[in-house]
């Protein structure tokens, strides 16, 4: 347990060395939102309706751009071989930096989201659904891209093919966190959709780690 | 009995048996699909509502069900060489993939088609059509995994893992697109199958869906002997083989 | 059922029709490039045999 709490440790100290690079994530999403209002429309009504599927794709695609790193660096200078072949569990070594990749990325999208919801005109009813619905699903956004990452570790010319794997697996998760908030801006109980979200969030917490283990495994012999 | 399954695990064995199923294999698939052929377009009767139309059936309906099929089939061996170590059931993977990706698209395709004229437009993000585009991504990706990795054994590996990592997700993604869709179901999307189906119209499905298994496993054998001849190059009952090839 | 309105298929020929060849075509591109692969595996490991006896 204790090699859970040194990696994340090490891992936070580490992102905050490079403080801009986290804020690049953010940056990606509050810019996609606005880009999507752009290139679509400002009347509040229209926004009103799509604005939660905005913000949950942006947050995908920030999830998605910023996954590539939980290993990388790890991977590069050695780190990774050695704690695999350490006497520490490595499925809680792993998720030890999927929980810090989750709070450098995940947590700050969640904050910034009222503040989008605001300029998308999202009914306020359906704000506490929508963080709701944020909060189990970016976790699980995280967990599902670190299996991409750890696939696709070893290949120099990557491109496209991360997104390309996990993508597919994202889509149970938006589908649900943006039905919850439709339902709920209708005034409705959203907690069927929750539940779900929750469910998948430890589905994903339970399998994922042995998973990455044995991608991993592969990708640095 | 179960020897001659334990023998086949070794790549010169099961090259030699697949060698003399094939011709077998490939006769039949022809003769089945020959058959259901004549049966679907010639013999059945045009259908009460749809007309004729509903004979693109004999081929969506296969199609999509091979496009499940092979995905599991995928998987079990995924899982088989997981477990038991085995290299031939990881061939079997790569080998199944591209079969399972051209089902797919041609379910989707012949779905699209047959949409047209039934529901008016050429897409509809129904639940079964969506799942079955989500299915074709999933296809893809493992096949360009497999293509991205250099050392092939790895590759292997890795598409076996992201096989069964699908797997446990195709089921969720298709509850979820259901979910989704039936929300947004419009009254004027009907239902693709009748609650029963007249057997003049049952039997060339049958037929075309068994011709379709028999294709997939001619193919499949072919392209996993390929596979074995690529992976065991180096070795000397290739070698030794190599005039009767 | 006479050819013609075999062809015509009730006003969805064209439907259907392109639907059965592009399950055709689909059938076809497995066949073919199954079966050239591994021709063309063949082939190459017939020429490595042959380089490799040619240097002992």
């Amino acid at each position: 347990m204790s090699g859970f709490f040194l990696l994340l440790k090490r891992d936070l100290i580490l992102a905050n060395r490079n403080r801009s690079e986290l804020f690049n994530p953010l940056l990606f999403f509050i810019l996609v939102s606005t880009l999507f209002t752009m290139g679509t429309t400002a009347s509040p009504e229209l926004l009103s309706k799509i604005s939660a599927g905005i913000i949950w794709v942006g947050a995908l695609l920030a999830s998605l751009l910023s996954i590539d790193s939980i290993f990388r660096s790890d991977y590069e200078d050695g780190c990774l071989e050695q704690w695999l072949l350490s006497s520490h569990s490595s499925s809680v070594l792993v998720l030890a930096k999927i929980v810090a990749h989750w709070i450098i990325t995940g947590l700050p999208v969640i904050i910034i989201t009222p503040l989008l919801a605001l300029m998308l005109h999202l009914p306020t009813e359906s704000l506490t659904t929508l963080m709701l619905t944020l909060l189990l699903g970016t976790p699980v956004l995280s967990l599902i891209g670190s299996i991409g990452v750890a696939l696709t570790l070893g290949l120099r010319k990557g491109g496209m093919l991360l997104p390309l794997l996990i993508l597919p697996f994202y889509v149970p998760v938006l589908i649900f966190a943006n039905n919850a908030v439709q339902v709920s801006a209708s005034g409705l109980d959203a907690s069927a959709q929750i539940t779900m979200l929750a469910a998948i969030l430890v589905l994903a917490i339970t399998l994922t780690p042995i998973t990455v283990v044995a991608c991993l495994k592969l990708s640095v012999e | 009995m179960f020897q001659f399954f334990f023998k086949l695990a070794a790549a010169p064995n099961f090259y030699r048996f697949s060698s003399k199923l094939l011709p077998w294999l490939a006769v039949s698939t022809l003769l089945v699909i020959v058959v259901g052929l004549y049966h679907g377009l010639w013999l059945a009767p045009a259908d009460y509502q749809q007309g004729d139309s509903y004979r693109i059936m004999f081929v969506h309906v296969p199609a999509a069900w091979m496009s499940m099929f092979i995905y599991i089939m995928m998987a079990g061996s995924a899982a088989i060489a997981l477990i038991w170590r085995i290299k031939l059931a990881d061939l079997f993977v790569i080998s199944s993939a591209p079969i399972g990706a051209s089902f797919t698209l041609l379910a989707l395709a012949t779905g699209s088609i047959w949409g047209k004229p039934m529901w008016g437009t050429w897409w509809v993000w129904d639940a079964r059509l969506t799942s079955e585009l989500i299915l074709l991504f999933i296809y893809v990706g493992i096949i360009s995994l497999y293509n991205a990795i250099e050392d092939k054994r790895s590759a292997a590996k890795a598409i076996g893992i992201l096989t069964l990592v699908g797997l446990v997700n195709i089921p969720i993604i298709h509850f979820s697109v259901e979910w989704w869709s039936t929300l947004h179901q419009g009254p004027t999307v009907s239902k693709l199958d009748a609650p029963s189906i007249h057997l003049s119209m049952l039997i060339p499905l049958l037929v075309m869906a068994v011709g379709f298994k028999l294709f997939y496993l001619t193919i499949v054998l072919l392209r996993m002997q390929n596979h074995i001849l690529l992976q065991e190059k180096n070795s000397t009952w290739l070698a030794r083989k190599a005039d009767e090839l | 059922m006479t050819f013609e309105q075999f062809l015509y298929m009730g006003g969805y020929g064209d439907y259907v029709w392109s639907s059965y060849s592009l399950c055709f075509i689909i059938f076809f591109a497995n066949i073919a490039t199954a079966i050239l692969n591994k021709r063309n595996t063949i082939k190459m490991i017939k020429t490595r045999l042959e380089n490799s006896s040619h240097d002992t």
